[in-house]
């Protein structure tokens, strides 16, 4: 077994260490807030050391392979989440659903293949780090609202069962979840000025309405409508949380099944 | 006043929202005219701006707010402008030719774009691409030389940074190849002309090196090259790679090959190949609103953080705690 390997497992058993504990303090109504904040904080740093290994062996970053971009975003995930997790006591209530979404992602980054290949040219520029940090702190904002989103649409009491913990009322969870979302707009606005910048620069182009472009668009469509459709309409909770969950689901497939199936130029193959 | 508050709705926002996001997947679609798809939704949005800019409270209320919502609305002018100004195009030029803007094709061209830049506004010099094994393409660097100041001074131009000139920017791309340099005489009039004429792109068509020249006379000639074998380790593509040799045939005739210096007769002329070079195709791209679009991005992107700065930890309103309240009382 690999070092890369070695730290991405220990890393992975504490995100499932967590995820059970953040499903038993819903269960067993006991608090375990500390050791989940710790457990994902301790499992980020080990798949950073994976990356790290990684990194050194092969000299760049992890911004190319499907395996490179789901570890990074398990990594940015685990650590933003955690950090989110002992800031915020109001979203802890989510923690199920955010730690269920992370357990997906590394089942899916077991089953991918390692595979490797040189970075381009184009991706050798600092705008790439913008870019993808941006899209990152996006990606973490939403996984907070969609985590705080998904108890509302549960049918009956279940919602409120998961949630009941932190006694957060549903006016309020709407108010909070909306103001991860409009957090995750500014980071995802943020994420599309660096992304045309380096197209631009790498393709003469900054917006060519390629896949990836337009389905990153259309999720920054859907979350500057959501925001304005809450203040023209009396938008009921489940409504509200639908576009929310709406919004993720577009996001995660713009991060992680658009690049892999388009033949468009953000596939760094030219 | 009526007009301007039915125009600031948020209700026509979201229609507008709805209406630009259609347009999108039309334009993703390349559909034909996508460009006035989104320009009509935009300028929908845009009106909507300036009415709310001009009457909502909310944005007296909330300058950060206002100074975001200022920065979406020059946007999309400058997005506009911008349609109208721009101009892109690719062109090839070879080594040790200046550039012809005769040579552009032009893939768009908005109705306010000026003029290309004068002929030899920069010269040509050496080409160089670098591959790793299974011919995976790294640097890509191109030198030329501008007239400035007296004198010519290089650029290097390369992935990413591309060459500036009279506003109009040059970038490398993958489109790359070989061309031979040939002089043809006129057999009747002793004129010489000189040129080269372009292989396709290689590698990328590394084994269909072969194109149709028409001579001023009108007899089709076929120039075939033969490059190096494509190596298996790392290698560097330069004009020392098109193997040295031409093969001519004219129409009707036998393939003969020449070599750098070497004439070849053919109906109408004399054929002399001078020698290899590469050429470069670069992608032109104008738009002299570049600037203004990032620097107002920027600024929208800060006013939108400064709004949000805080909203986290923004305590929960009294009336909603008081309804907390209420309810686990009842509970």
């Amino acid at each position: 077994m690999t070092a890369e390997s070695m730290w991405l497992y220990a890393g992975a058993c504490c995100y499932l260490v967590s995820a059970y504990l953040s499903v038993r303090e819903v269960l067993q109504r006991r608090s375990s807030a500390r050791w989940i904040q710790v457990l994902l904080l301790v499992g980020a740093t080990l798949i950073g050391a994976a990356i790290a290994d990684r990194w050194v062996r092969l000299g760049h970053g992890p911004f190319l392979s499907m395996y490179e971009i789901l570890v990074s975003s398990l990594f940015s995930l685990g650590m933003l989440y955690g950090i989110a997790h002992w800031r915020f006591r109001d979203i802890r209530g989510g923690a199920p659903v955010a730690l269920g979404i992370l357990t997906l992602l590394l089942l899916w980054t077991g089953s991918v293949h390692r595979d490797s290949m040189p970075l381009p040219p184009t991706y050798e520029t600092p705008w790439l780090w913008v870019h993808v940090a941006a899209g990152k702190l996006f990606l973490a904002a939403c996984l907070v609202a969609v985590s705080l989103a998904v108890p509302v649409l549960l049918p009956g009491a279940r919602g409120a069962r998961l949630l009941s913990p932190w006694a957060v009322h549903t006016q309020r969870l709407d108010q909070l979840v909306w103001r991860w979302l409009t957090l995750a707009l500014l980071f995802h606005s943020a994420m599309l000025v660096a992304g045309a910048v380096w197209a631009q620069d790498a393709w003469g182009r900054y917006w060519d309405w390629d896949p990836l472009e337009t389905w990153a668009f259309m999720t920054w469509l859907v979350m500057a409508g959501g925001v304005h459709a809450r203040a023209v309409f009396r938008i009921r909770s489940r409504v509200s949380s639908s576009i929310v969950v709406v919004t993720f689901v577009l996001a995660f497939l713009t991060f992680f099944g658009v690049p892999f199936i388009s033949v468009a130029p953000h596939q760094g193959a030219v | 006043v009526r007009i301007s508050r039915r125009l600031a709705s948020l209700r026509l926002t979201l229609a507008g929202l709805v209406l630009l996001g259609v347009a999108a997947v039309a334009a993703a679609q390349r559909m034909g005219h996508a460009r006035w798809l989104v320009a009509g939704p935009l300028l929908l949005l845009a009106l909507n701006l300036l009415a709310a800019l001009v009457s909502s409270a909310r944005f007296r209320r909330q300058p950060s707010l206002f100074a975001f919502h200022l920065c979406l609305l020059l946007l999309a002018i400058l997005l506009g402008a911008g349609q109208l100004t721009r101009l892109t195009g690719h062109v090839e030029v070879s080594e040790g030719q200046g550039f012809d803007p005769a040579g552009v094709v032009i893939d768009s061209r908005g109705e306010w774009s000026p003029g290309l830049p004068a002929a030899n506004a920069f010269l040509q010099g050496p080409i160089q691409v670098g591959y790793e094994p299974g011919l995976l393409r790294r640097a890509t660097s191109s030198r030329v030389w501008i007239s400035g100041d007296g004198a010519d001074f290089p650029v290097d131009v390369v992935d990413g940074t591309p060459l500036v000139v009279d506003g109009y920017r040059f970038y490398v791309t993958h489109n790359k190849g070989f061309a031979a340099v040939v002089s043809w005489g006129v057999a009747a009039t002793d004129e010489v002309l000189h040129g080269a004429v372009h292989f396709p792109s290689y590698p990328g068509q590394a084994q269909g090196q072969v194109l149709q020249w028409r001579t001023p006379q009108g007899t089709s000639v076929q120039f075939r090259l033969e490059p190096d074998s494509l190596p298996q380790d790392a290698w560097v593509l330069s004009a020392q790679r098109a193997g040295g040799r031409l093969w001519v045939r004219a129409a009707g005739g036998a393939e003969r090959v020449v070599s750098p210096g070497q004439s070849l007769a053919l109906p109408g002329g004399l054929l002399r190949l001078e020698g290899f070079s590469m050429w470069m195709g670069y992608r032109v791209f104008y738009d002299p609103t570049l600037p203004w679009i990032l620097v107002c991005a920027l600024l929208a992107v800060s006013m939108l953080g400064w709004y949000l700065w805080g909203r986290l930890e923004r305590p929960v309103p009294a009336p909603e705690v008081a309804t907390l309240a209420a309810q686990r009382s009842q509970a």
